[in-house]
């Protein structure tokens, strides 16, 4: 169950390789955190996140899940949701992040982002949604971007397939609450393992700093979740620029 | 369409408004209904509900069925003789008091609340501010009707369901009605001796001294420090009898004029309880105190019941809401007490209202709250950064020193302290087991608790 602080019990991680989902646990394990299932497509990956959570939760349990086999979703997420037995809060966080330019050229990458990002996203949420639904109560935390809410030349991809997921999720939290709350996290760029090797943006956040954010926002039943929260200003400043000038600032 | 069908899916709280769940709320407005939801199949688990005074997830059940239990009133029978007094369940204390004060009868042990149901107060087997003499409300029940899940069953103390429905927060079934011993007054006035102290030694030094007394209960700063930690109002009180009374009110002492409430607004923004408010709140309270009279002949509904003047105040805390946080830890744990105090200042975690008394011995219930000791109650705005594993550590140290946490309270318990603090939770179990209630009744707090 949930308690009065609003920590979980019970929960579930589709992308469990994530490490702002991984940050999140360990915030969530200060409260009376006893089971965590971890789904991911690489077993090797969800192995790293187990080793790093193993102080802090006392039950941790590996499911295979790839969101990009769509119509197997359903039935991936069966097992992990038996075994925890009560599920009371489920992190999204799966996700991938393409190089533009290659993906420019290459029909079946936007396929696969929009199938991982968006589509199997979208289905394993209304397959955790179904649930809470049912069950009268829950915790659903959906890790967005910023740049679902902005359009960027040099990674509109990733930003329109998350969009899409931003949107759906908002939707899932006008369906779901209040019985259910849907934290939707929009965090700028943060330096994982996901973003290694790319050209950092002046301002950079760790996985720590959102998954912090994200624990303040569940406090205060906060449904979209900025991170810092400023960035809800730029966004509304950046949505007031002409086109021309906005696709050629460096963001 | 099936009753199922009709019951509305609500969403609902505890009195602390933290956490919530929806599920389908039936009224049982029969004991009928009672019984056919236990022995029909249909939305599971049920849980029963009187007036939401829990503080936490006690009268909830996330999915299930909660059946709104205040309907179930019957024609009072007061034995005008003996005080003793046969009624619904879903009566509350509030109606229970109006009925009998006029033909000089009394409620033997009262909360701090009169709206809450006769079988909600069977169930959190509540205290008053005399446990210390007349123990808690299971004491005073004579017998109890219960529908199980294996049938409608008459109970009597002394049984195994009856020392696990007293306390047993509503998990072994519904209680349609019960008898109840009253106790006899002269008057609707209690003489109280208040005594301001300036530290948690005086607070504790006053408070043994409640043997001389039938009431006696201390207000606490929560926010002084240092030396002044644990400084209050010690409330020490009987019953005022006839020759008490000025002229004006001994020719009618029992009846209880209009009561007068006022609402809380609906919606406070989160931060009005917050840090210095409640601090200077908790100043003024004691100051205003230290300069009241020492004694003052106060109207019982004045005396027990302050908040009740206030309705729906829960709603002060804000969107957020605030848990109730009660210990009781044994006479020679007082140091329990003095290091939750200093926890709470110096976290920064106020309480808004704190309350320490002395309980008299504990009682059969299974899972009774009370034993011999002393009794923190604070309230405590909820979901603050570190409220949380602070509360985890001042858990360990009150299961450490062998005190409990009450569970009427609770919101955020963890299983395995829970069972450490009660150790007849096996026996509980049993009952449990025995009348079928396991699989058909359950609430959030069972679940949270992991007792299905």
């Amino acid at each position: 169950m949930l308690n009065a602080n609003g920590y979980p019990q019970r929960l579930i991680v589709v992308g469990g390789g994530s490490e702002i989902a991984a940050a999140i646990v360990e915030a969530l394990a200060e409260g009376p955190l006893e089971r965590v299932a971890l789904l991911g497509p690489r077993h090797a990956t969800l192995e790293r996140t187990k080793e790093r959570l193993a102080a802090s939760v006392k039950e941790l349990e590996m499911f295979p899940l790839d969101l990009a086999e769509t119509t197997a979703i359903p039935g991936a997420l069966e097992p992990a949701i038996a075994w925890l037995e009560q599920l009371d809060s489920a992190i999204v966080a799966a996700g991938v992040l393409p190089d533009q330019h290659e993906a420019d050229h290459d029909p079946a990458l936007v396929a696969r982002v929009f199938q991982i990002n968006a589509t199997g996203a979208a289905v394993a949420l209304t397959v955790l949604a179904e649930r809470f639904e049912r069950q009268g109560y829950g915790q659903l935390i959906v890790l967005s971007s910023v740049a679902a809410t902005v359009v960027r030349r040099r990674s509109y991809l990733y930003d329109a397939s998350k969009a899409a997921l931003d949107r759906f999720a908002l939707g899932l939290a006008d369906r779901l609450e209040p019985a259910t709350r849907v934290h939707v996290v929009r965090p700028l760029y943060v330096r994982t393992k996901m973003t290694e090797g790319r050209a950092e943006p002046p301002f950079v956040l760790s996985a720590e700093q959102v998954a912090r954010a994200t624990l303040a926002g569940i406090r205060s039943h906060r449904r979209v979740i900025w991170v810092p929260a400023p960035a809800r200003l730029g966004v509304a400043i950046l949505s007031l620029l002409p086109r021309p000038i906005l696709r050629r600032l460096p963001i | 369409m099936s009753p199922e069908l009709a019951d509305a899916v609500t969403l609902l709280t505890g009195w602390g408004g933290t956490p919530s769940s929806a599920a389908h709320l039936r009224h049982a407005i029969t004991r009928a209904v009672v019984e056919d939801a236990l022995s029909q199949p249909g939305p599971r688990p049920i849980i029963a509900r009187g007036l939401g005074r829990s503080y936490g997830d006690a009268a909830q059940a996330a999915g299930g069925l909660v059946l709104d239990t205040t309907a179930l009133r019957q024609p009072l029978e007061l034995d005008r003789e003996r005080g003793v007094v046969r009624v619904g369940a879903g009566v509350s204390l509030q109606e229970l008091t109006r009925a009998v004060l006029p033909h000089g009868w009394f409620l033997p042990v009262t909360p701090g609340t009169t709206h809450v149901t006769i079988a909600g107060a069977i169930a959190a087997n509540v205290h008053g501010k005399n446990h210390h003499r007349d123990g808690a409300f299971g004491r005073w029940v004579r017998r109890f009707v219960l529908a199980t899940p294996s049938g409608v069953v008459e109970v009597e103390p002394g049984s195994d369901l009856f020392r696990a429905t007293v306390g047993g927060m509503g998990l072994t079934g519904v209680i349609l009605e019960a008898e109840i011993q009253l106790i006899p007054v002269e008057t609707r006035f209690v003489l109280d001796r208040e005594i301001a102290t300036r530290s948690l030694e005086e607070t504790l030094e006053a408070l043994r001294h409640d043997t001389e007394v039938r009431y006696a209960v201390a207000w606490l700063d929560a926010t002084a420090s240092g030396t002044r930690l644990g400084r209050g109002l010690v409330s020490l009180a009987d019953h005022a009898p006839r020759a008490a009374l000025p002229e004006r009110t001994a020719s009618d002492p029992l009846t209880l004029p209009r009561e007068r409430t006022l609402a809380a607004p609906p919606f406070a923004p989160t931060g009005l309880l917050s840090r210095p408010t409640i601090r200077t709140f908790n100043t003024a309270w004691y100051e205003l105190g230290k300069r009241r009279p020492e004694r003052a002949l106060v109207d019982l509904r004045s005396y027990f019941y302050p908040l009740d003047r206030v309705r729906r105040w829960n709603r002060l805390y804000g969107p957020r809401g605030f848990l109730q946080y009660q210990v009781v830890v044994p006479d020679d744990a007082t140091n329990a007490i003095r290091t939750i105090l200093e926890a709470l200042v110096h976290h920064g975690h106020p309480s808004f209202l704190s309350v320490l008394k002395r309980f008299g011995p504990g009682d059969d219930g299974f899972l009774s709250f009370p034993m011999a000791g002393w009794t923190l109650a604070l309230d405590l705005p909820a979901r603050r950064p570190g409220l949380e594993s602070l509360l985890e550590r001042l858990d360990n140290l009150v299961s450490d020193v062998g005190g409990r946490i009450y569970l009427a309270k609770d919101s955020r318990l963890r299983p395995r302290t829970f069972e450490h603090m009660y150790p007849e939770l096996a026996r509980f179990q049993a009952v449990r087991e025995a009348v079928g209630a396991r699989g058909v009744i359950a609430s959030d707090l069972s679940r949270r608790l992991h007792l299905d």
